[in-house]
């Protein structure tokens, strides 16, 4: 029998790791590639400009959610509340949105960042776990949304506001725009700004953090109140895009957006991943249901082939040696 | 059920040699362990003890050597094995599950034992069980209570429980007192002596003299793996046992020179300190240049104001001053805001992001930034120092730090604190696991940075450390100060262990 030696099995476990590390690296692009490649060979009406701008456009809402969703999970912590917030704002702008027209994604966005600070108050002073947390506030920001509309849709009227953002510009969707804008500003954020690189030391060891002199809490607050603001911004996309608010605008959206953002290669153990990867993520999902229902496939079967598809990138690209519970 | 116990016998281990990779843990050992009578090992740190102890528990077989459990030869393959041979290890870290009764604690391998035919568990077969053998170590201890309930102390002796529910002839314990505070202890000592006097032959390895005094009959005194000696506790005092155990000159050249004491200024004080509500107040001062030394037990004190100061955990009561002012630290970020770097004694759980890089650990303290922005260039550039300086070996700035060894990532550890250039530096065990050589370098650097100006607060398990760095040592026990040696050149390890225990 033979024993490496410590160090030679930590270099042994560095380049497994490495390996691991270059797979998480490529898998998104690799998988939207080849999703691409098999619908256009299915469906000639697929790789068109007038497709790839539609999708951009029904990805705006899911993709713009996912970035918040991306600080929060590489910091560790998870944020189910924003498919309500995403409501909550919708709401705010419809309600906004005969006063103030274009300007009713102020108050969207405000919403949005009202929404996200509770929760970061409640995590990170209430030392309540994030997936409680959020959890509740799900139910509680969808049960106002319910409270002020009665359950009855809010329509917005306003020819401005439905332009900026729900129309195009030189052909280009409103949408597509403000969301890779969205995504560009939140690359440079996590990558550059020393919030981000905070956000990062939080995910990859929250008590290091902590003796290193970062407030931890502010940032949570600031990370949970960026989620919020996000989500205020895809209420708002949401919004014009259905040309109302209704109670139910944004279900099931913040399982559509922790699933953009893991695809794209972020674990949900924190510490590691990016934006880039999301917008991948979030293109690969909203593909999946593009070109599925281009080529017929029966709605019910598409719901089982996303889910398939998101624990098979997953179990393909998860470092094993740090899966732990999510914080 | 019906008392099966196994006779009294004594295990006899012969030239046990264990190695570990490259170092021998253990170079041709003996022991023996006699009924009625306790045992302890003695030793520093990677003297053995443990290690010896372990294979007399079955947790692993010794490379060569001979083991006998009365005239039968023994050869556990496992604890479980040692176990049904009459042979009990409990183990040093607590296993106790809190959210279980006393009784589940003391069965939790053997729940079937009570079993029913229907397959249920009789809790009160398992009590009445619990209680007789809580009983034999005189515990007044109620079964059926949360083990939450109970003291660390009382959790251990529950532990010992667990031991004897097998009915050894044979207890073995590794460091048994090592997370308990001096009344905590006194309970698992007690229960000592009732395994002795119901003629089983227990072994503890432990660290504190005194305890060994108190409750041993006989003693074995290992230093780097070899056999020192066996001796009644009669025939040895303290200051002769630790002369043993250490038995080799300092090497002074270990330790840089220290340069000419410095024209310290105080900067940092420590006024009326209250460690916990009985305890003794006391006062500190840290000058410029200094380098002070915290000696004592674990939790006897000098870990509890280092979290102080670095804003971790607040003192019970008692003021901190900084250059003559009152200052608050609530949080780490407040005590690095005001200078103080803080190196943890928890390397990868407190100290470095070991997946990150060499850089991002090194500046993550410091953080250089312009309007918000993170400047890759400086951080960089801090990093490159620091690799300079300390001498780091990584392939390069962008090397995550798990791939680095121990010592290196140690360095790179103290980068991150020096990077800020602190005006106070506190050190928590900063050379634990590090190797002779980049401990040197550490030393130097540690000199160095004093010599610059920044006083230092050494906190240290290694004696020889303590003394061969500091200027001054505060000796601390029982949650207060019971010691400041001066010119701490000239003290001899005697002398602070004294004040210690």
């Amino acid at each position: 029998m033979t024993e490496l030696a410590p160090s030679q099995s930590r270099h042994r476990k560095t380049a497994q790791r490495r390996t691991a590390t270059t797979l998480r690296a490529y898998f998104p692009i690799l998988l939207l590639v080849a999703i691409c490649v098999v619908f256009s060979l299915m469906s000639g009406r697929f790789l068109t400009v007038t497709n790839l701008f539609l999708v951009l456009q029904q990805s705006a809402v899911l993709l713009v959610t996912a970035l918040g969703m991306t600080f929060v999970i590489v910091a560790g912590s998870i944020d189910l509340s924003v498919g309500s917030t995403v409501a909550l704002a919708a709401l705010a702008a419809a309600m906004a949105s005969n006063g103030l027209g274009v300007l009713a994604v102020v108050p969207a966005i405000l919403a949005g960042i009202l929404a996200g600070a509770l929760n970061g108050v409640l995590v990170a002073w209430g030392k309540v776990p994030s997936f409680i947390v959020t959890l509740g506030a799900m139910v509680v920001y969808r049960g106002v949304v319910l409270l002020f509309t009665k359950g009855a849709p809010v329509s917005i009227l306003d020819e401005g506001f439905l332009d900026v953002f729900g129309g195009d510009t030189l052909g280009i969707p409103n949408a597509a725009i403000l969301s890779l804008g969205a995504a560009l500003l939140c690359h440079i954020a996590l990558t550059r700004s020393v919030f981000g690189r905070e956000v990062k030391a939080i995910g990859g060891g929250e008590r290091v953090a902590e003796l290193t002199g970062i407030r931890v809490p502010q940032v949570k607050l600031a990370m949970f109140a960026v989620a919020g603001m996000l989500a205020g911004l895809a209420g708002a996309l949401q919004a014009a895009r259905t040309m109302a608010a209704t109670s139910q605008l944004g279900e099931g959206l913040e399982l559509d957006a922790i699933a953009a953002v893991v695809v794209g290669g972020t674990p949900l153990t924190g510490g590691v991943g990016g934006v880039g990867g999301t917008v991948l993520g979030a293109l690969i999902i909203t593909i999946l249901s593009n070109g599925m229902n281009m080529i017929g496939v029966d709605p019910y079967l598409q719901n089982i082939a996303k889910g398939a598809i998101l624990v098979i990138a997953v179990f393909l690209t998860i470092d094993r040696e740090k899966i732990g519970v999510i914080k | 059920m019906a008392s099966r116990r196994i006779a009294p016998v004594r295990l006899d281990a012969q030239s046990i040699v264990k190695r570990f990779g490259g170092t021998a843990a253990l170079a041709g050992v003996p022991l023996t362990l006699e009924p009625g009578r306790v045992h302890a090992l003695v030793g520093e740190n990677g003297a053995g003890k443990s290690t010896l102890l372990k294979i007399a528990g079955g947790l692993f077989p010794p490379d060569s050597g001979r083991m006998t459990l009365g005239d039968m030869p023994y050869a556990p393959p496992s604890t479980a094995a040692a176990r049904r041979q009459g042979v009990a290890l409990v183990f040093q870290e607590l296993t106790i599950s809190p959210t279980l009764s006393v009784a589940e604690n003391i069965f939790i391998d053997a729940l079937r034992r009570f079993a029913g035919r229907t397959g249920l568990i009789s809790r009160r077969r398992m009590e009445d069980a619990a209680a007789a053998l809580l009983a034999r170590l005189e515990l007044d201890i109620d079964p059926a209570t949360e083990a939450e309930r109970l003291d660390l102390g009382q959790m251990k002796c529950v532990e010992i429980c667990r031991g004897l529910a097998a009915d050894p002839a044979i207890v073995l314990l590794d460091e048994a007192t090592a997370f308990l505070n001096h009344r905590e202890s006194r309970v698992v000592l007690d229960a000592m002596d009732r395994l002795r006097k119901l003629d089983l032959a227990v072994c503890l390895v432990s660290h504190h003299l005194d305890e060994v005094f108190a409750v041993a009959d006989d003693v074995t005194v290992l230093k780097d793996g070899t056999f020192v000696g066996r001796y009644h506790k009669g025939d040895i005092g303290p200051s002769k046992l630790h002369e043993l155990m250490v038995g080799r000159d300092l090497a002074r050249d270990l330790f840089p020179p220290r340069s000419a004491p410095p024209a310290t200024s105080p900067i940092l004080r420590v006024e009326r300190a209250l460690l916990e509500r009985d305890a003794l107040p006391f006062d500190l001062t840290l000058g410029s240049g200094e380098i002070l030394g915290f000696a004592g037990l674990k939790r006897a004190g000098g870990d509890q104001v280092m979290e102080a100061l670095a804003g971790d955990t607040p003192l019970y009561s008692g003021a901190i001053l900084l250059d003559g002012r009152k200052r608050t630290l609530a949080s780490p970020a407040d005590a690095w805001k005001a200078g103080i770097s803080y190196l943890p004694g928890d390397r990868t759980g407190q100290g470095l992001i070991t997946q990150f890089s060499v850089s991002d650990n090194i500046a993550m303290a410091a953080r250089p930034s312009r309007s918000g922005f993170y400047l890759q260039s400086a951080a960089d550039a801090l990093a490159r120092d620091a690799m300079t300086v300390l001498a780091i070996k990584a392939e390069g700035l962008t090397t995550p730090v798990e791939a680095l060894s121990g010592g290196n990532m140690q360095k790179v550890l103290l980068g991150k604190c020096l990077a800020v250039r602190p005006r106070v530096l506190l050190l928590s065990n900063p050379t634990r696991g590090v190797d002779l050589g980049a401990r040197q370098e550490i030393y130097v650097a540690l000199r160095n940075a004093a010599a610059s100006g920044c006083a230092i607060i050494l906190l240290s398990e290694d004696l020889p450390e303590l003394i061969g760095l500091s200027d001054r040592i505060a000796v601390f026990k029982g949650n207060t100060l019971t010691a400041v040696f001066d010119a701490a050149q000239s003290v001899a390890e005697s002398d602070i262990i004294a004040k210690m225990t």
